[in-house]
């Protein structure tokens, strides 16, 4: 099974988990539907990618554990427990934790449990999860980190404890310094083995050495839409689970992410809801 | 000419960046000085922002962050001469041009606004 586990920004929804399936403007989770500009809130964004990827590998659809949480810390701390408490029994092949926020005590009780899985999935982190795995000094327990430039630079800074406060210039990051800073990163023990650094040239890590770059087709409007790196974490996620080497299907995900985006032609004004269906399209022609 | 006498500063930490922001919106409308820093690394959980404060404010400083419920961890007094690292997020800030469309990116977040009218488009990023 695949488990994506993350909050969104709903008022007042509850714990929610169960199988996601993405359908154009509907994302189901269990029982529970989110429909129209909530379909690509937060978490929800990388679950709907996950579930069009599952759908057209013909895999299982991934299932997803969720909480409403407008930024103050009870929905992550919800799902770190439940995931705690019930992913021995659930029993994954990967897991992947996105937008939660920074905690010290639940997290590490999470990857203990992770630790102890006999077999233990395939641990992926993004957004607020990755940046959490590095503050505490976690990263060695993932197997996969999926950070755009900014976040690189943060995990790739020993000291640095907030994104805001790293030592490297952030923008000198995105062309020429991605390569340094992600073999910096490893040989601090502050990324796991696989990275996918999501940027203009997205490159590929394994062990501290760049595996592959994706360049083409350039599409410089994706930038500036909310969710784009999202959708390359449920991509990658997705290929993953269908039986995929690691390094293999990160290269994969960054390509079917830029072709998703050529499929569409967006402008900066194109919102990431009308770039999700296009994945199943994108998918079938980097396959 | 004699050098203005340093004055004792203390550090109200937070939890949660959103009640760092909310404090120095309180604080500033009734009249406080205060400034972003980053907290001590002992005092960080991962994605916070401390407000330093000057130490003879403190009581005040606590009475106007509780009648408005802003929960703050700690309050702590500085030793002289402590240097924290301010957060001069305008070092991270870089803007792109595209047709039609402004990107303005801060860090990891970046926003979108159509030209002319100023309407945001697209927010990207932030973790």
């Amino acid at each position: 099974m695949l488990v994506l586990a993350g909050t969104v920004p709903i008022d007042g929804m509850p714990l929610t988990q169960g199988e996601c399936r993405y359908e154009k403007k509907k994302l189901t989770i269990g029982e529970y539907a989110l429909e129209g500009k909530y379909v690509t809130l937060g978490t929800a964004a990388m679950a709907s990618s996950a579930s069009v990827t599952c759908q057209t590998l013909g895999v299982e659809p991934p299932h997803l554990v969720t909480y409403g949480d407008t930024g103050m810390g009870d929905g992550t701390i919800k799902i770190l427990d439940y995931l705690t408490r019930e992913l021995p029994n659930i029993s994954p092949s990967v897991l992947t934790l996105h937008y939660l926020l920074p905690t010290k005590e639940p997290f590490v009780r999470l990857s203990e449990t992770v630790e102890k899985m006999n077999p233990r999935p395939f641990f992926i982190a993004d957004a607020g999860a990755l940046l959490n795995a590095k503050a505490i000094g976690l990263a060695k327990k993932f197997d996969l980190f999926t950070p755009d430039p900014g976040e690189l630079s943060f995990i790739a800074d020993a000291d640095a404890a907030h994104p805001a406060y790293v030592q490297h210039f952030i923008f000198k990051v995105d062309d020429v310094e991605i390569a340094r800073l992600g073999s910096e990163a490893y040989r601090h023990g502050n990324a796991p083995r696989y990275l996918l650094v999501k940027g203009a040239v997205d490159h590929i890590f394994v062990e501290g050495e760049v595996s592959g770059v994706v360049k083409e087709p350039l599409i410089p409007a994706l930038e500036a839409i909310g969710g784009t790196g999202d959708t390359i974490t449920g991509i990658v996620s997705a290929l993953i689970y269908s039986g995929m080497d690691p390094a293999e299907a990160s290269l994969k995900a960054a390509q079917i992410n830029r072709y998703m985006g050529e499929l569409v032609r967006p402008t900066p004004a194109t919102r990431i809801a009308q770039l999700i269906p296009y994945i199943a399209e994108a998918v079938k022609k980097v396959l | 000419m004699p050098k203005e006498k340093e004055k004792e500063k203390a550090l109200v930490v937070f939890d949660y960046i959103y009640y760092a922001m909310r404090g120095k919106h309180f604080l500033e409308y009734h009249g406080y000085e205060t400034r972003e820093v980053a907290p001590p690394p002992e005092y960080r959980t991962g994605c916070d922002m401390a407000l330093e404060i000057e130490a003879g404010d403190v009581d005040a400083v606590e009475n106007i962050l509780d009648q408005n419920d802003i929960l703050f961890m700690d309050v702590l007094f500085l030793p002289k001469g402590t240097q924290l690292v301010p957060v001069y997020l305008t070092q991270l800030i870089k803007v792109t041009d595209y047709v039609g469309f402004t990107m303005v990116r801060c860090g990891n977040m970046k926003i979108t606004y159509r030209k002319g009218t100023g309407v945001i488009v697209n927010v990207s990023g932030g973790g």
